[in-house]
């Protein structure tokens, strides 16, 4: 069977490509140090600010539009999904930038494959090392200012695993935009800020005003860390949790298939305008 | 919507294949050609500082009404010209080579070969596959060396480099090893293989960017200014294995701007200038057609001291005279308008002056001389 050999290659591709990427991550400790440091450095303050509005541990306050009082559990929650969209916008988005930066682009478009399947292989070196990061960071977060998760964990990765896929499909078209406009760092942090300030990953998103709560609203993930938070910590959902996942498995076909076709669309363009060797 | 995707790519790739059915009906082209480029062409739309479109639609509507004049086509110009119907076919076992100086559109023709860059208009084929509807099967007869030494991860050492590209380039798995072993051996650096490419050199960036190239065994080799930044001794080497690589059997089709390394190695040069192929034949033809470019230089010992040569021959002009006080004798230099009756007029007249020849020789023309005849600018202008 042809596909079948078709795939087995790809896949050969795909696990190259996370070796290489997983050893040139390592070559720079550093970096991969502080990525686990930053998210407790801007957690920390949080915690203390969240503290003076507590009474023995628990936000009343917090509770009474949430449903929980635990608001370090619900800002590592919202923690976990925003570091997925920050992955996929600055080291998906950049992934394609980066290489023809560094001059080995080229390279890879010049090897029979599939440019979606080399793209394929950087999203999940990406998931892995996210899941990795987050992983730890929610560790670190736990020994340091303590949280607890009540409910079925289980179910909540049920959801975040396709939230991740639809992301990395948007990340895929991202990946291709930030090939053509090149120069797109502005717009990069922008709408990922924006993003994360609409989808209440810190926040309830009932507590934005009327007109941000609506674009909120029109964002699969926010109704994905909002099922997570429903199912994890027994908060008062948005909208019924089934509703959410529908969401969000529309998402993985959408963005998936809009992904693959901006992609193909702006790697068509970069290739007649000759564009792929210079930045 | 897929359906109708898909009926369009199975009906271009059906009229390419028929296109090269029938080029090879009426004999247009050769079955033992591994590369083939056809009338290719390739113009890019004019950009300039603080023009910048961003919409799409918006650089349609200028490009319909743009005019490819050329690259060096008038201001208001909305395409540059970067290719403009190049044609030509390497065989197996043969360098050919594309001379020409920057910007002559030499590397945007390796680019439409090797699938990196789309081709305005023409066709190219590598071993039978349509660089264009066929990108993958094309790119896996390909080994390709781009100009520039960033191709390679730095932070992964020579043998980690060469194992991923194996895998992207099928190598079964069983083989890696193996062949990365072979590659860096060939190219003398498999005692540095386990170093970061970060600390290589130039030459070495370069062998094992060639390394890579050859890792899936391709006949078809395109090498982009393969030596441009190399030491004398390192571009020597590199020479020496592009020699072997078409002893092998393989096409090897290599831009430059170097005529001595054109000359050297290859088989067939086709002289580029202005996107357009304004001479193509082995280099020794090339230089054969410019008889009167041949120099003759002679080292004279005078009896009288007043010798005139143009004198003695009317077609000959003197480029360079110098009198070597030392040895006492005259150094000249010249071209002859008709070489064989001058020559024999020459030998005649010095005869009856009485001068005594103490050194003879010929020098041919270069392929830099051919360039100047053919555009009256030298290659590095």
């Amino acid at each position: 069977m042809e596909w079948r050999t078709d795939l087995r290659t790809n896949l050969r591709v795909v696990r190259a490509i996370i070796a290489k990427d997983w050893r040139v991550y390592w070559r720079y400790p550093v970096n991969a140090f502080m990525s686990l440091l930053t998210p407790i450095m801007w957690l920390t303050p949080v915690f203390f600010l969240g503290l003076t509005f507590s009474r023995d541990g628990d936000a009343l306050g917090f509770r009474a539009s949430t449903g929980t009082g635990d608001f370090v559990a619900f800002m590592v929650l919202g923690g976990v999904v925003a570091s997925y969209v920050r992955t996929v916008f600055w080291q998906m988005g950049f992934s394609l930038k980066t290489e023809m930066e560094q001059g080995t682009l080229e390279s890879l478009w010049l090897t029979p494959n599939s440019r979606l399947w080399l793209l394929v292989g950087r999203s999940v070196v990406n998931v892995l090392l996210t899941a990795i990061n987050t992983v730890t960071v929610m560790a670190a977060v736990y020994l340091l200012f303590g949280f607890e998760m009540t409910g079925n964990v289980g179910q909540a990765l049920l959801i975040l695993l396709p939230l991740i896929v639809a992301l990395y499909g948007f990340g895929i078209a991202y990946a291709g935009i930030v090939l053509y406009v090149k120069d797109a760092n502005s717009l990069t942090d922008l709408t990922s800020f924006f993003v994360e300030v609409v989808s209440g990953f810190n926040y309830p998103v009932t507590a934005l005003p009327r007109a941000l709560m609506v674009v909120g609203l029109a964002l699969p993930v926010t109704y994905g860390v909002d099922a997570i938070r429903a199912i994890v910590l027994g908060t008062r959902p948005l909208v019924p949790v089934q509703v959410s996942v529908a969401v969000v498995l529309v998402s993985v076909v959408v963005f998936w298939v809009l992904g693959r076709w901006i992609f193909n669309r702006v790697d068509a363009r970069v290739r007649a305008m000759g564009t792929l060797g210079t930045h | 919507m897929i359906g109708a995707i898909s009926r369009s790519v199975l009906r271009r790739g059906w009229r390419a294949a028929l296109r090269r059915e029938r080029r090879r009906a009426t004999g247009g082209m050769d079955m033992d050609a591994l590369v083939t480029a056809e009338d290719l062409r390739k113009r890019f739309p004019r950009k300039r500082v603080g023009q910048r479109r961003w919409w799409p639609w918006a650089r349609r509507e200028n490009g319909r009404g743009g005019n490819g004049t050329g690259a060096s086509g008038a201001a208001g110009d909305e395409w540059i010209v970067a290719v403009d119907g190049v044609s030509f076919e390497v065989q197996r076992g043969e360098i050919f080579g594309l001379l020409g100086p920057n910007g002559a559109g030499k590397s945007t023709t390796i680019r439409m070969l090797s699938t990196l860059l789309e081709p305005s208009a023409g066709t190219a084929v590598i071993c039978g596959h349509d660089v264009r509807w066929e990108p993958m099967q094309a790119r896996a007869r390909l080994g390709v060396v781009l100009a520039g030494d960033r191709s390679l991860y730095w932070k992964l050492s020579g043998r980690e480099n060469l194992e991923f590209f194996a895998t992207l380039y099928h190598v079964p798995a069983h083989e890696v090893p193996h062949r990365v072993n072979w590659a860096l051996e060939r190219m003398g650096l498999a005692d540095r293989a386990d170093e970061l490419v970060e600390r290589y050199s130039t030459g070495m960036k370069q062998r094992l960017s060639l390394a890579r190239a050859l890792l899936a065994d391709p006949p078809v080799l395109l090498l982009d200014e393969p030596t441009l930044g190399l030491d004398p001794q390192s571009a020597r080497n590199l020479r020496e294995l592009i020699l072997e690589l078409k002893r092998e059997g393989r096409a090897i089709l290599l831009t430059t701007h170097y005529m001595e390394e054109a000359d050297f190695l290859c088989d067939r040069v086709a002289i580029i200038d202005h996107g357009t192929i304004i001479a193509m034949d082995s280099p020794g033809a090339l230089k054969r057609r410019l008889p009167h470019e041949r120099v003759y230089r002679l080292e004279l010992r005078e009896t009288n001291g007043a010798l005139r040569l143009t004198d003695l021959v009317p077609g000959a002009a003197v480029v360079e005279e110098r009198r070597d006080e030392a040895t006492g004798t005259l150094h000249l230099a010249l071209t002859l308008a008709e070489p064989e009756q001058d020559l024999a007029a020459l030998w005649t007249g010095l005869a009856h002056s009485g001068a005594s020849v103490v050194n003879y020789s010929v020098q041919e023309p270069t392929l830099e001389d051919v360039f100047i005849s053919l555009t009256g600018r030298a290659l590095r202008d």
